[in-house]
């Protein structure tokens, strides 16, 4: 990222190198190629804010995504955590992520059950979709909030006192 | 909207991820001086919140398709401190599990999302009146502030034309949008109906 516009063999080195982790750690090419298709909308931004060296650019982009793919599919999550403290990321927000990352699957679990229920009685294509939605949306996010005050409970019985321990 | 890796110049990444650290740590020291179980536990559940909705999508023209941000959401119902910090945390999440923005840009992806969203968002709780259209509107406006920031981040030195960028970012985000401030509406109403105000723990 860093590198000059003008260099050309740098990106095109470390990738293969990239290349060549990929292939020792297993990670499945489907994968990959699936998780690369999510930053595809960007390049054709990037085609018609024309830029001035658009295949080096695309090159470093591609680098910097495997890169970042390869350390995120090799490393566990508590690890990430756990470093993020170490180099002195604020508890707080430390926190907020470990509990994000345990009660998303909750919630979107909640969220599609209650959609396709909602879908199922019949709701795809009427007018006022999108206020029937919100009406699930809203459900969820009351019923998120009481959760909360029973974790927050459950927090204090256990001796979190809202500071770093 | 989210910046994937290597798309910034390091210049832009630095300046952004420095302006982004300073906003979050400051709403953190905000947020920690009264901080307690039940607010730290509020504020775990809209970060996941905030991710749950975001992978909830809905098409719209142009084969693609929309979902609510939920940062004016939460911002305007819980504060914005509060919806700020939720959102950024949400945000590395996204990152970190589905690659979805990357991490040296996250600085980027959170003033772009999560700045906007919590700045606008802000805005109904501090009006005598609450009103839901208002929520709505700000949410739109949130998406389209964001994308045209977005725009201005991609364009910087010789990465290509400002306007085009904006105008495509403007474009492609329109939709999306529109159906974020109509969801925001709703939602709002609703609460308004209910009376619902979380109580405010950041601001």
């Amino acid at each position: 990222m860093s590198l000059p516009f003008e260099s050309f063999y740098a990106p095109l080195f470390l990738s293969i190198i990239c290349f060549v982790f990929f292939l020792i750690s297993g990670i499945p090419f489907g994968f990959v190629v699936k998780r690369f298709l999510l930053v595809s909308p960007f390049f054709l931004f990037l085609i018609i804010m024309n830029p001035s060296h658009p295949f080096i650019l695309f090159l470093k982009v591609f680098t910097s995504f495997f890169y970042l793919l390869l350390f995120l599919m090799t490393t566990p999550f508590i690890s990430i955590m756990r470093g993020m403290e170490k180099i002195g990321i604020p508890h707080l927000f430390v926190l907020l992520v470990s509990f994000g990352y345990r009660y998303f699957f909750l919630l979107t679990d909640e969220m599609e059950r209650a959609l396709r229920a909602w879908r199922m009685r019949g709701a795809r294509g009427r007018r006022g979709v999108l206020e029937a939605a919100s009406g699930i949306l809203y459900s969820s996010f009351l019923r998120s909030m009481k959760r909360a005050e029973r974790i927050g409970f459950v927090m204090k019985m256990r001796g979190f006192h809202g500071e770093d321990n | 909207m989210h910046i994937p890796d290597g798309f910034l110049d390091i210049r832009t990444v630095v300046l952004t991820d420095t302006l982004s650290g300073v906003l979050l740590l400051t709403g953190i020291k905000k947020v920690q001086k009264k901080v307690t179980p039940q607010s730290v536990a509020r504020m775990g559940i809209a970060t996941a919140f905030i991710f749950a909705v975001n992978t909830i999508a809905f098409p719209v023209p142009g084969g693609t398709s929309a979902h609510l941000t939920g940062v004016v959401l939460v911002s305007s119902l819980t504060g914005a401190w509060m919806g700020f910090i939720s959102s950024a945390c949400a945000l590395f999440l996204q990152a970190v599990l589905f690659q979805h923005g990357g991490i040296l840009s996250l600085g980027a992806n959170i003033l772009n999302i999560s700045g906007w969203g919590a700045l606008l968002g802000s805005i109904p709780g501090r009006l005598r009146k609450f009103s839901a259209a208002s929520g709505g509107f700000l949410a739109f406006l949130a998406v389209m502030a964001g994308s045209i920031s977005c725009a201005f981040e991609l364009s910087f030195p010789g990465r290509g034309s400002f306007f085009r960028g904006a105008a495509a970012m403007g474009i492609a985000n329109f939709f999306p949008a529109v159906i974020d401030g109509v969801m925001t509406f709703f939602v709002l109403k609703l609460a308004k109906k209910k009376e619902l105000r979380v109580e405010a723990q950041s601001d």
